[in-house]
């Protein structure tokens, strides 16, 4: 930043030659004026200092009779002095500064964060169809209202977060799991109930009735925690009845059953080192593909890069090119040993377990076995698990009958 | 509580990073600069760097940077 300050401001080289040159540097640091790259040249010193500080200059010379002579000047006011005459340089200068102020004032990139059960294309092709379309204005976009979009869309998310950082859109995401959304008092009331079939095995009721404990066994859609509170006189007879949002944490004990075959003979890519690129231009809406006549490549694989102009991190510019790479490969049969399929099979479960961990699963018992034979490798079982199963289900209060008016 | 030296007597202080950048505060007149030496003095004392290559980098009202190969610092 200073150097572009220094840049923006001018500044000058200078050579300072005479009687005594080194006494002029030492009034230089007298009078606070920085300079800098200085070097010893025969006739005494060059060095570089801002432009505006050069009048400073002169009673120092006078004071130690040196001379003093510019010999290079840099920086923005002195650019634009020398090219003052051309005017479409200037003109295009300026016309270019305005092009970069008016695309600064809207959305050139959405960038989605945070995901895990939603895609982030996902999300963002939901924003751009809906909501903010790229080019369109940021003063136009309401972030707190778009945050409430967003989450009515996709129940799964439990907070988000957008903002607008130079041209870009960004949008954080946390996602929830079933049973821990959170309950305020903006929440209709509501029961908890089972998303899954289960064994019961902790429970915190935080407000309404339980209605299952510990250690039962439970089914999907059946109600854990009720929304109906009744409050009973000293003969146990129901003397209100009062609606509220059920919350709490039910974990139960629930089973996955687990089955993954693969064969194994499978096609290896052996790669021809032959390729052909094509380059796509987007200016906008504008899009624009060169390639030569693409070669005739009967099994080939498609690589797409896609690079976004921006100016810094944050300032996108309506413009991207994307580089399309085919290259060629021969499919080769190739037959997995009964090691290599053993492990392939345990690989895949274990990504299985590491995506349940991910979902805040707790693993208690894995029971699947793996075969390989005949062609096939199997892995199949139940993997035991602790989990949160109580959602949040409306609860409809019932409409009590009106007493008919007496006459 | 103790002043430093720096600030009580007004001496130079120097700050050297390996044998290529040397830093100079308190510094009050330039009396040689050469690429090979560079000398300083300060309120009471002076600082003699001798090396190869040297160049001034920035010479400011505060503090001077120093680059190049430093082979040698005497107090003077």
């Amino acid at each position: 930043m200073g150097k572009l300050r220094t840049w923006l401001n001018g500044y000058i080289e200078v050579l300072v030659s005479g009687n005594g040159p080194e006494r002029f540097l030492s009034l230089l640091h007298l009078k606070e004026i920085h300079i800098w790259d200085m070097e010893p040249v025969q006739e005494g010193y060059r060095f570089r200092m801002e432009s505006r500080r050069f009048r400073d200059l002169d009673a120092i010379r006078k004071k130690t009779g040196s001379t003093v002579e510019i010999q290079n000047k840099f920086g923005l006011p002195f650019w634009l002095f020398r090219y003052r005459k051309r005017y479409g340089l200037v003109v295009g200068a300026i016309m270019a500064g305005v092009l970069v102020y008016v695309c600064s004032l809207f959305i050139w990139d959405i960038n989605v964060e945070g995901t895990y059960f939603y895609t982030d294309e996902q999300i963002q092709r939901r924003i751009e169809e809906a909501y903010v379309s790229l080019g369109q204005r940021k003063s136009q976009i309401d972030c707190n209202q778009l945050e409430e979009q967003l989450r009515q869309d996709f129940p799964e998310i439990s907070w988000v977060s957008c903002e607008i950082i130079g041209t870009q859109l960004n949008v954080d995401i946390k996602e929830t799991l079933e049973g821990t959304e959170l309950v305020t008092v903006d929440t209709p009331v509501q029961d908890i109930a089972a998303a899954k079939d289960g064994i019961i095995v902790e429970m915190i009721t935080r407000s309404g009735t339980p209605v299952v404990q510990v250690g039962q066994t439970v089914t999907k859609g059946s109600v854990l925690i009720s929304g109906v509170v009744n409050i009973y006189d000293d003969y146990d007879e129901i003397l209100e009845t009062d609606y509220v949002a059920a919350d709490g944490d039910v974990i139960a004990e629930t089973t996955y059953q687990y089955e993954d075959t693969f064969e194994l003979q499978y096609y290896e890519k052996e790669y021809t080192n032959r390729s052909q690129k094509a380059i796509t231009i987007e200016v906008g809406a504008w899009v624009q593909e060169w390639h030569m006549p693409w070669k005739t490549f009967t099994n080939f694989d498609v690589v797409e890069e896609n690079h976004k102009l921006r100016l810094g991190q944050t300032y996108y510019l309506p413009i991207s090119f994307t580089v399309n790479e085919r290259r060629e490969y021969n499919p080769v049969l190739v037959t997995y040993t009964e090691e290599e399929a053993n492990k392939r099979a345990a690989e895949r479960l274990q990504r299985y377990i590491d995506n349940l961990s991910e979902k805040e699963v707790e693993i208690m018992e894995n029971n699947v076995t793996i075969e390989c034979g005949n062609g096939v490798c199997k892995a199949t079982g139940s993997i035991v698990v602790w989990e949160r199963i109580g959602y949040g289900r409306e609860l409809l209060i019932p409409t009590e009958p009106q007493a008919p008016i007496a006459e | 509580m103790q002043v430093t030296s720096d600030v009580t007597e007004g001496v130079i202080i120097l700050r050297v990073h390996g044998s290529k950048e040397a830093w100079l505060e308190n510094f009050q007149s330039l009396q040689e600069y050469t690429a090979e030496s560079i000398r300083v003095t300060g309120k009471s004392s002076g600082v003699w760097i001798l090396g190869r290559n040297m160049r001034i980098e920035y010479y400011g009202a505060v503090e001077m940077k120093i680059i190049g190969e430093i082979q040698r610092i005497e107090y003077v």
